[in-house]
C-alpha cells in the first residue's frame, strides 16, 4: 500500500490537486484507507483533516472498502423522476444488499451517486466505469448477470 | 482605497473598494442578520442569512450579502417581505435539521440561532424534525470541551479558526448534504486527534454545539461579568476577558482586540489556570512553629518576617521574585531590596539575557517567507499563541520552517527541515537566500543565536521568548541578576503562582535558616517556608506587565481575593513599615 501510493504521489510530482491524487490511489487500492490518506497528506504538504474532506466529499471516492464491483445508482432529479428507486429496488434484491453495503463474497458494493451526465438515459447507473441507462428491472436483472 | 458609492434601503451610503456588502452595510449601521459570518475570519457564505436583494437590469438578484464584494452604483435592498420569508425558511431548516430544544441547552439565551428564530418569530418548525441519524454522537472526549452535533448548523466557523487563525488544522467536515458533519482529523474523537486544546473553536460557536465543560449552565452573557484583562502564563501576553459571577471566576476567552493574540489564546491561558491549577490556596498567613505551618495572624506573621530581615546581615539575605508579578511590583521588590543593601536577589526563571537591541512586533510573523525556531518548542509549554501564528502562515506555500534543535519539537511535523544544533550554518545559509527570515529563540539558544546575529546582522529578525512572563518587567525593574540559593540564610519569595521549582533550589532553599514566601498557592513552598504570606493570583491582581514585544499590558482585577488574602505591593508596603 505504501508502495503503491508513493508511487502516485511520485507521478503526479509537486501537483497539488488532492482529488486527483486519491482518484489514482483509490484505482489502485479499490478505497482510501487511513494510512493512505495520511500518506496523501504528508506527500502534499496538507493536513490530514483537509484531504479527509475531500476524501468523504465525492461519492465516487471511497474510505470504506469496496468490493470488486462498484454499482452506483444516479439518485440526481432526472432519474429520481424517472423511478430510479425501482432500480434500486431491484439491485437490492438481486444482491442482498443495501445500499453503502458490500456482499459478503466482495463481489458487488452498492451506493447511490449524484448525477453521472446520462441524464438522456434516465434511469441510469454504473457498474464501475460503465454506464448503463434507459434501465427497467428487468434488464438490471440481465445486466448483473453478466458480473456474477 | 478608492470610495465607492451605493444605495441601500434607498438611502445613499459610503463605502470602499474591496468591502462586501455586508462591511458596507455594518459601517453604516444597516442591520442584516449573519450567523456565519464571523469578524476576523475570510467569509464563506455557508448559512445563506445575510442575503440581500441587488437590483440590475431583470428581476432583483439575490446574493449573500457577506460574499459579494459591493461595487460602485449598485442598489440593494436588505429587508424586504421575500428576504425575511427566504430568512424564515432558511432557519426553519437549519432547526429542523437538528437538536434545538433550547430548554435543555447550555447556549440558550446566548445562541445567535435562537435569537435570529426569536426575531423572525419562528414558533413552529412547518418542516418535519428531523436529526440526521449520523450525527447523533456526542463528543465528550477532550478535556476541556464537548462537542454535540446535533446543534451543529454547519457555519464553519470553528472549521476556519482552527484552520486559518490558530493554525491547528484539526477541524473539518466530512460526507456532504444532510450527512455532513464536524469532523477532527479523520474522524477521530476530538481527546484523541490532534487538537491541542486552544479552545478558539469553543469562543466562536454561535450555538451550543461546542461548549465550554466547566462554565456550561454557569450563566448566560447578561448574568456574568466580563474583565479585559491580560494572560499572565507567559510572555506573549495575550489579551483575555475573564468572565465572573459573582465574585466566581467561571470562564477564560480570548480578547480579540488584544494585538498580540487577536482573540487567540493556548490551553495554559484558555483552561489550565481553571481547570488544572488543583494546588490549595494560601489563604491564611501561616508561621512554622514545631516544624509545622501554623496559622497566624498578618500582624504576627509580618513582625516574624521583619523581625529576621532587620537582624540578618544584608550580604546573607537573598531575594527569589516570580515574573507573574507586574512590574510596579517588581520595582517596589527592587526599591526595598537596595534600600535594605540586598545584593543576593533574582527571578525564579534564573538570570535574563539581554533583549534583542531591535524591537519586534508579533504582527511581523505575517511578512516573512521563512521562520527559524532555535531553542523553543512552541507547540507545548510557553509561547503556543506564537506556535499557532507561525502554523497558520505557513498554509501558504512559499513560507517555510526549520526548526534547529537536537530535540524533537511539536512543531516539527509542519516544518520543512529539522536541523540539528550543529547544522546552524546551514540555517544561516537559508536565512540569507531568504527575504523577511524570522528567528525564533529563547534564552537557552542564546549561543546559537549570537552566531547568527553575527552572521546575519540586519537580514534577518530575532524574536525574543523571555523565560518568565514579565521578564522585561524584571529587567526594567533591574531585577536580571542571578540569585544564589548557597549564599543566602535569609530568603525571602515573591513567588505568586509560581511552582515549577527544581528540586535543586528547594532543596538548597530547605537548608536556608529562614524563607519567607509570599505565594498565591501552598505547594512546593510548604516545603521549605517558615512564613506564608497569602497573596493573589492572575485574577485578583491589578498593573501592568511588559510583554516579549516590550509592550506595556494591562492586567485588571476580575474578582476579590479571599478575605485574608493581600495584593503583592500591600505586602511589600506593610513589611517596609515595620522594618522602618
Ligand atoms: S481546541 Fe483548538 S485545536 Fe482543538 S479543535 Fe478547537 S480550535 Fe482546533
Ligand atoms: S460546531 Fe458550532 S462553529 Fe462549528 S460549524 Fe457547527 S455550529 Fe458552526
Ligand atoms: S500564549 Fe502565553 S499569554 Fe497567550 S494564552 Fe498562552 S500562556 Fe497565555
Ligand atoms: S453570514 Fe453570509 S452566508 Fe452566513
Amino acid at each position: 500500500m505504501e508502495k503503491v501510493v508513493e508511487e502516485v504521489l511520485n507521478r503526479h510530482n509537486n501537483n497539488t490537486s488532492i482529488l486527483s491524487v486519491l482518484k489514482d490511489v483509490q484505482e489502485k487500492c479499490r478505497y482510501l484507507p487511513e494510512e493512505a490518506i495520511s500518506q496523501v497528506a504528508e506527500g502534499l504538504g496538507v493536513s490530514i483533516n483537509e484531504v479527509y474532506e475531500v476524501a468523504t466529499f465525492y461519492s465516487f471516492l471511497s474510505t470504506g472498502l469496496l468490493g470488486e464491483n462498484v454499482i452506483r445508482i444516479c439518485k440526481s432529479t432526472p432519474c429520481f423522476l424517472k423511478s430510479c428507486d425501482v432500480i434500486v429496488e431491484t439491485v437490492e434484491k438481486e444482491l442482498g444488499i443495501g445500499i453503502g453495503q458490500t456482499t459478503e463474497d466482495n463481489k458487488f458494493s452498492l451506493q447511490l451517486t449524484n448525477c453521472i451526465g446520462a441524464c438522456d438515459k434516465a434511469p441510469a447507473m454504473m457498474i464501475n466505469d460503465k454506464i448503463y441507462g434507459n434501465l427497467t428491472s428487468e434488464k438490471v436483472i440481465e445486466i448483473l448477470k453478466e458480473y456474477k | 482605497m478608492a470610495e465607492i458609492t451605493l444605495t441601500i434601503n434607498d438611502k445613499e451610503v459610503k463605502g470602499e473598494d474591496g468591502d462586501t456588502i455586508l462591511n458596507v452595510c455594518q459601517k453604516n449601521d444597516i442591520d442584516v442578520p449573519t450567523l456565519c459570518h464571523f469578524d476576523g475570519i475570510p467569509d464563506m457564505g455557508s448559512c445563506r442569512i445575510c442575503i440581500v436583494e441587488i437590483e440590475g437590469s431583470g428581476r432583483p438578484r439575490i446574493s449573500t450579502s457577506c460574499t459579494t464584494p459591493a461595487t460602485d452604483g449598485m442598489i440593494i435592498q436588505t429587508d424586504t417581505e421575500k428576504l425575511r420569508g427566504m430568512r424564515r425558511n432558511v432557519l426553519e431548516f437549519l432547526l429542523s435539521e437538528g437538536n434545538h430544544h433550547c430548554m435543555y441547552c447550555a447556549a440558550s439565551g446566548d445562541c445567535e440561532l435562537q435569537d435570529l428564530a426569536y426575531r423572525f418569530g419562528i414558533d413552529y418548525i412547518k418542516m418535519p424534525v428531523t436529526p440526521s441519524e449520523e450525527s447523533t454522537h456526542v463528543d465528550s472526549s477532550q478535556r476541556y470541551l464537548v462537542a454535540d452535533p446535533n446543534r451543529c448548523i454547519l457555519c464553519y466557523r470553528c472549521v476556519r479558526v482552527c484552520n486559518d487563525m490558530a493554525g491547528n488544522q484539526v477541524l473539518g467536515i466530512s460526507n456532504r448534504g444532510s450527512k455532513a458533519q464536524i469532523i477532527s482529523d479523520m474522524g477521530e474523537n476530538r481527546g484523541e486527534s490532534g487538537c491541542v486544546s486552544c479552545g478558539t473553536c469553543v469562543q466562536v460557536c454561535p450555538t451550543g454545539a461546542i461548549l465550554d465543560r466547566r462554565s456550561a449552565y454557569m450563566g448566560r452573557k447578561t448574568e456574568v461579568d466580563t474583565t479585559k484583562s491580560t494572560c499572565l502564563f507567559c510572555s506573549v501576553g495575550c489579551g483575555n476577558e475573564i468572565i465572573s459571577r459573582d465574585n466566581y471566576l467561571i470562564r477564560i476567552e480570548g480578547d480579540w482586540d488584544a494585538e498580540p493574540n487577536k482573540g487567540l489564546l493556548c490551553v495554559l491561558g484558555r483552561f489550565s489556570p481553571l481547570y488544572d491549577e488543583c494546588r490549595a490556596r494560601a489563604n491564611k498567613p501561616m508561621i512554622r512553629k514545631d516544624d509545622q505551618l501554623q496559622k497566624a495572624t498578618w500582624n504576627e506573621a509580618l513582625n516574624a518576617v521583619a523581625e529576621k530581615l532587620k537582624f540578618t546581615d544584608k550580604d546573607k539575605i537573598g531575594g527569589l521574585v516570580s515574573t507573574h508579578a507586574t512590574t510596579e511590583t517588581l520595582k517596589l521588590f527592587a526599591k526595598y531590596s537596595d534600600d535594605m543593601g540586598a545584593k543576593n536577589v533574582g527571578c525564579i526563571e534564573g538570570p535574563i539575557s539581554d533583549p534583542p537591541e531591535k524591537g519586534f512586533d508579533l504582527s511581523d510573523l505575517n511578512d516573512a517567507d521563512l521562520y527559524v525556531v532555535v531553542g523553543e518548542d512552541l507547540s507545548e509549554g510557553l509561547h503556543q499563541v506564537v506556535g499557532f501564528l507561525i502554523k497558520r502562515n505557513l498554509i501558504e506555500r512559499d513560507k517555510r520552517l526549520v526548526i534547529v534543535n537536537d530535540e524533537e519539537t511539536g512543531l516539527i511535523e509542519f516544518a520543512d527541515k529539522h536541523l540539528k544544533i550543529s547544522e546552524l550554518d546551514k540555517a544561516i545559509e537559508l536565512c540569507k537566500d531568504a527575504e523577511n527570515p524570522i528567528v525564533v529563540y529563547n534564552d537557552e539558544a542564546i549561543n546559537q543565536v549570537d552566531k547568527m546575529r553575527e552572521e546575519l546582522a540586519d537580514n534577518a529578525k530575532f524574536f525574543w521568548m523571555p523565560p518568565g512572563i514579565n521578564s522585561r518587567g524584571a529587567l526594567a525593574a533591574g531585577l536580571d541578576g542571578e540569585f544564589d540559593p548557597d549564599k543566602a540564610s535569609c530568603v525571602y519569595v515573591m513567588a505568586c503562582e509560581a511552582g515549577d521549582i527544581s528540586e535543586e533550589l528547594l532543596s538548597k532553599l530547605k537548608k536556608a535558616d529562614f524563607v519567607a514566601v509570599q505565594t498565591s498557592y501552598m505547594e512546593p513552598w510548604d516545603e521549605v517556608a517558615d512564613v506564608i504570606l497569602p497573596t493573589t493570583i492572575w485574577a485578583e491582581r491589578e498593573g501592568t506587565v511588559i510583554n516579549m514585544e516590550g509592550q506595556e499590558l494591562k492586567v485588571n482585577k476580575a474578582v476579590d481575593p479571599p478575605k485574608e488574602v493581600k495584593a503583592e505591593a500591600d505586602i511589600l508596603n506593610a513589611l517596609a513599615e515595620k522594618i522602618g
